[in-house]
Parts: C-alpha cells; sequence; structure tokens
C-alpha cells in the first residue's frame, strides 16, 4: 500500500515559519488579475475574496491557502484578483525558487491543486445530473458557480482541519 | 523569466532509467477503484479513458500521466485506462518518485495546473450557454468537455 507523499503538514508548517510575512488590511488588493507577481502566498491568518471579472468567485479564510500557484505553473499572468477583506497576514516566496528547490512544497501545491481537480469533478457530476434532469437554470447556474469557485479560485488547502475542503462532499 | 516547467525531452531524460511495459491493443493499464501506487508515462501509442463506461478521453502525445492524482490524493483511480493500441509507458513507484525527483513533480504539478485553467475557459462557456438559455442538450456537450479536462492523463505542460 503507497504511503500518503504530503501529509507532512508539521514539516511544511515549519518552512513557511520561515518565510517573511507581509499584513494587508481590509480592502487591500493582494494581487490583481493580469499582473505577474512570482510570488506565492500562503494565508495565515484573514479573510481574502477572490474576484474575476469583477464577480467575486470565492471567499478564501482558511489558513494554508495558497494563492499565485497557477501563475507560476503556467508561466502566465494571474487569472483573478485577491483582495483582503479583513486584515489578512500571508507567507510570502518567490515561487519558481521555492518550488524549484523545496519538494514538500512543490507536493504542498501539488497536491492542493490534485485536491481542487477532484473536487471540480465531484461537482461536475452533480452538474451533468442536473443538466440531464432539466432542472431550472437557476440551479444550474449555482453549480456551475460553486465548481468555478472550487477550480479558478483557491482555498483547498491541507492543513486545515477541515481537509478536504469539499463544497461537493 | 526562463519557464520553471520542464517540458517532456527534459523529463524523459529522468525517466530513461524506469522500466517501460508494453500493453497490446485492448489492454487495461489502470482500472478504476484499484489502487496501484503506480505512475505511468505513456511513451508511444494511444489510450483511452473510460469513466462509467463512457469513453472521455482518448491521449496519445507522450509525456501524458497517469495515476497521478490518485498518488497524490492517496485515494483510488478513478477511471479506467484503456489501450487502444500498442503502447509503451514509463512506470514509476509514485510516492518515490515524487518526493525524490523534482523534475518530475514539477512537471505533473504543471500537468494539474493547466488541467485546472483549461476546464476553467470551459466552465465559463457553459456559464455563458446557462445564461443565455441554452437548451440542455448544448450545455451537456460542454459538460462533457469540461469532464475531459478535467479527468484525463494530461499531456506535456509545454506542449499546447
Amino acid at each position: 500500500m503507497p504511503t500518503p507523499l504530503i501529509p507532512d503538514k508539521a514539516v511544511f508548517q515549519r518552512k513557511l515559519a520561515t518565510l517573511p510575512l507581509v499584513t494587508y488590511r481590509a480592502g487591500d488588493t493582494v494581487l490583481s488579475a493580469a499582473s505577474t507577481t512570482g510570488r506565492l502566498l500562503i494565508l495565515k491568518e484573514g479573510a481574502v475574496a477572490v474576484v474575476m471579472e469583477g464577480v467575486e468567485i470565492a471567499r478564501v479564510t482558511e489558513p494554508g491557502a495558497v494563492f499565485g500557484e497557477l501563475s507560476v505553473l503556467l508561466d502566465q499572468p494571474h487569472t483573478a484578483d485577491v483582495r483582503a477583506l479583513e486584515a489578512s497576514q500571508f507567507h510570502v516566496a518567490d515561487a519558481a525558487a521555492m518550488l524549484r528547490v523545496d519538494p514538500t512544497a512543490l507536493l504542498y501545491v501539488a497536491t492542493v491543486l490534485a485536491q481542487r481537480l477532484d473536487s471540480a469533478n465531484r461537482g461536475l457530476l452533480e452538474l451533468k445530473r442536473q443538466v440531464q434532469a432539466g432542472e431550472p437554470r437557476s440551479v444550474i447556474g449555482r453549480t456551475v458557480e460553486k465548481i468555478e469557485g472550487v477550480l479558478g479560485a483557491t482555498g483547498a488547502n491541507l492543513m486545515y482541519a477541515g481537509y478536504p475542503y469539499d463544497p461537493f462532499a | 523569466m526562463p519557464s520553471l516547467i520542464p517540458d517532456f525531452a527534459t523529463l524523459e531524460t529522468r525517466l530513461a532509467g524506469l522500466p517501460v511495459v508494453k500493453h497490446r491493443a485492448g489492454e487495461v493499464v489502470l482500472t478504476a477503484g484499484s489502487k496501484t501506487g503506480g505512475l505511468l508515462f505513456l511513451r508511444s501509442g494511444t489510450v483511452e479513458v473510460v469513466k462509467d463506461g463512457v469513453q472521455i478521453a482518448s491521449v496519445n502525445a507522450p509525456g501524458s500521466v497517469f495515476g497521478e492524482q490518485a498518488a497524490l490524493l492517496d485515494q483510488p483511480h478513478t477511471a479506467d485506462v484503456r489501450t487502444l493500441e500498442q503502447s509503451e509507458f514509463y512506470v514509476a513507484d509514485a510516492t518515490a518518485i515524487l518526493a525524490s525527483d523534482p523534475t518530475v513533480a514539477l512537471y505533473i504539478a504543471a500537468i494539474l495546473a493547466r488541467r485546472l485553467d483549461a476546464a476553467n475557459r470551459w466552465l465559463v462557456a457553459v456559464k455563458h450557454q446557462v445564461q443565455a438559455g441554452e437548451p440542455p442538450s448544448v450545455i451537456g456537450k460542454a459538460v462533457e468537455k469540461v469532464e475531459e479536462l478535467l479527468s484525463y492523463g494530461g499531456r506535456d505542460p509545454t506542449g499546447w
């Protein structure tokens, strides 16, 4: 039986503790869509909104949530704004440097992505069922938005007691 | 900034020492519900990904990887992978290779990121269709596309 790759959360948390911290006030923009910062931000405490094309697609409060990982892995600008809803603190890393040299961080990020894909897949099963059953547009629309929140935002994280974060569970 | 992400050629240099398995056409390479702990990298050939008896993708790009989500999430495989023609795979122990080889782990993280991004783009199309009041048959097709993008093995993350 394979042993799980990640669960060494304690090791990852110790690594995070060595990173610089940055604090944002309520209303501050943490990441801007279309910008390329090369930074990886890991929420330590606070609450943020992920906003895409003016629409809030997710709210994230769980410590350990990662922001900026898609941009660095896809080598493209950030696709959403991340805005602080209250005073919020993040661990900050140079994304490329951290992912290149730190297997723990890399696996953490990969697992967060896998978790989001898995959760989106479950949502998609629900969506398919609703479309086939001819459910009303409002119901289908809400499910699509939930999947969008999982895929496009973030929030899956492995350190919070709520793991696995899964709105479709 | 040079890309962080290895392409398949770079990956292949890391896989060179791994065993290669050959499957004939029609063989099941991974079974939904099983837990193999293995990672498979397509070297040559074509496979189909089958979920609940329905083909959701057919994959022939060398470097396509199978089994990575099961390994990362410590879950059973969620789809069958079956060869459509004679196919060759590099076979790795998922835990060992992901924990010890950052190049392979980066390659896989990039594939997952690419899959999320692609599925998300199609989901926007689904959203617009729902808002426009398109019939269920049209929405259903777009939903299937999202399903394909979310689930299939994933190819060279630098290649599309």
